[in-house]
């Protein structure tokens, strides 16, 4: 087992994941911005390193200043959580040429999946059902031609975009062009790249994904699946796992499907392949390389700490199971997000039920800085099925109580009392087109 | 160019990031300094008069080849060591001129960002 593993990452998943080094007795070393001098996770590690101001830019992506960490406290992993450098192929390639094990897939990998386009083009050459659309798209007169052909509304997407960012939506030819512009505008600005490609918009899609893990072998086991279909601008807010939308012969099609994606690619480490589900057939959308912010529904269910298991594959000192794990009952997670961050977020009361699943990176007393993402906490319940699963939920949101800021729970309460989504009748676009025709959530 | 014009043109540029500025319309020419606040903690001017130089990044703290001692006077620029990260070497300068009053670290020594290295009884600010 690795000694002391580096968490390049903040708030509840640095938490998390050191929760898991220290079961295996493995010593952890946290990086932090000036901003989380007093967090919660910098407490937690056994030794934790200041490596530059509040700016995630000079801080959390900074890759030097965290290798440094690293090669100071004489760590011999590094695991990057989510977001910041989790999908950054350079910073994957900079920790493997300085002795250190990256929690994750190779770096090839990595830039494989992370640019969208040639994600997509991968899925096809593998056979698998993609979103109809082109690929990366350069010459205006082609561009054309291939949205009439897609039909509108469609959506452009920035080929280095991905977890809902860096799309537009075109909804008729007369938009095409200006929306382009647009697009083109601020993909350059965001990712540094211009390269775009289009897809058709899939009516009353669901968002199901299924959660994998590769051994140092690259042999792959798929975990389970979520449904994460709840979203409002493309941001999930609620997951649950299983999937209970699909059926069983559909569940073995995805299985086998991931399975015809990831087979022989030597494919290391926790990653999640997500899909469209429209009209009973499964799209494949993008597959992200790195633990996810919903895991914990898939470990609810299973059983299972994933990250412990991930840890353990790393090191070579476990074995993967060559059976998918059980999945018991329903497990659904609430995220709870900052709604308005002002310039003082003071917790002044952050307290949760007995009984449920809570992961955070706060306390009460806390100031949650406004520099970096809006999730304060997400809380996972866990019923025999579905119906049980919500009423637990409603049950546990109305025990929470969080004073001092703005958030999304009142929101979360009306959704989970709704019957729409009670009888689970909504798609990726139900949030929003409630909210854009001011609508409340229930009834 | 009238003073409402130049002052909506100093509003507008105080929103831009710049330490330095130099500007020419018609006849008139303005050039503008602002106190470089990207890297606000590198120096810490203290209510006492002393400067705190802190470390601008993580790294390694190599001291000169003739080590800055308590009681040195220094240079407004002077090289007070360098702070090695992924074996790149980076001057660390004092931003005043002065007197140590405090080594706070040693040759070797591992630092983070924004910790406190040397403490400088600044030259200019005891004459005041």
């Amino acid at each position: 087992m690795f000694k002391k593993v580096l968490v390049a990452n903040r708030g509840e998943i640095a938490c998390r994941i050191m929760k898991s080094c220290q079961q295996l007795n493995v010593r952890t070393v946290a990086v932090y911005s000036t901003a989380d001098k007093d967090a919660k996770f910098v407490k937690m590690a056994d030794e934790a390193y200041c490596v530059g101001p509040a700016k995630a830019q000079e801080s959390y992506l900074n890759r030097e200043g965290i290798l440094m960490a690293a090669v100071i406290s004489h760590a011999d992993a590094v695991h990057p959580g989510y977001g910041f450098l989790a999908e950054d192929a350079l910073f994957a390639r900079m920790c493997s040429q300085c002795g250190l094990t990256w929690l994750g897939p190779q770096a090839d990998l990595i830039s494989l999946m992370g640019d969208k386009a040639a994600a997509r083009k991968f899925a096809a050459s593998r056979g698998i059902a993609i979103i109809p659309g082109t690929f990366v798209l350069n010459d205006p007169d082609a561009t054309e031609r291939a949205a009439l052909k897609i039909g509108f509304p469609l959506l452009i997407k920035a080929s280095q975009g991905g977890g809902g960012k860096g799309i537009r939506i075109v909804t008729s030819p007369d938009d095409l062009n200006s929306q382009l512009k647009i697009a083109k505008q601020e993909t350059s600005s965001a990712f540094g790249s211009t390269s775009i490609y289009l897809e058709r918009v899939l009516k009353h899609a669901r968002h199901i994904e299924v959660q994998i893990i590769g051994d140092q072998n690259g042999r792959i086991l798929v975990l389970g699946d979520r449904d994460c279909t709840m979203q409002v601008r493309r941001q999930k807010i609620i997951e649950e796992s299983p999937a209970t939308f699909i059926t069983d012969a559909q569940r073995r099609e995805l299985i086998v499907t991931v399975h015809r994606l990831l087979d022989g690619v030597n494919y290391q480490g926790l990653g999640t392949v997500e899909f469209l589900f429209s009209d009973d057939r499964f799209y494949f959308l993008e597959m992200n390389t790195r633990l996810q912010v919903e895991h914990g529904v898939t470990e609810t269910t299973t059983g299972l700490d994933i990250v412990m298991l991930q840890l353990q594959l790393a090191s070579n000192e476990s074995r993967l199971s060559r059976q998918i794990p059980s999945c018991d009952g329903v497990a659904i997670e609430c995220r709870i997000n900052l709604t308005a961050p002002t310039n003082n977020n003071q917790l002044s009361t952050f307290s949760f039920p007995e009984g449920i699943r809570v992961d955070t990176g706060y306390q009460s007393g806390d100031n949650v800085p406004s520099y970096y993402d809006a999730l304060l906490v997400k809380v996972i319940v866990n019923g025999k099925n579905r119906l049980e699963a919500v009423t637990l939920m409603q049950k546990a949101l109305a025990n929470i109580k969080i004073d001092g800021v703005s958030t999304n729970l009142h929101d979360l309460q009306k959704i989970l009392a709704s019957s729409w989504y009670k009888k689970g009748v909504f798609a990726v676009e139900t949030l929003d087109m409630r909210l854009e025709k001011h609508e409340s959530f229930t009834g | 160019m009238n003073s409402q014009q130049l002052e909506k043109i100093i509003n507008d540029l105080t929103k831009m990031d710049f330490v330095h500025a130099r500007l020419k319309i018609d006849d008139t020419e303005i050039e503008l300094d602002r106190k470089d606040i990207s890297m606000p903690f590198h120096r810490n001017d203290e209510a006492d008069g002393t400067i705190t130089v802190n470390s601008p990044m993580i790294g390694i703290f190599h001291a000169n080849e003739q080590p800055v001692k308590i009681g040195d006077n220094v240079k407004a620029g002077a090289v007070l060591g360098q702070i090695e990260s992924m074996k790149l070497f980076n001057e660390l300068n004092t931003p005043d001129e002065g007197n140590v009053l405090s080594v706070l670290c040693q040759d070797g020594e591992a630092v983070e960002y924004d910790q406190p290295l040397f403490i400088i009884r600044g030259g200019h600010k005891q004459d005041v």
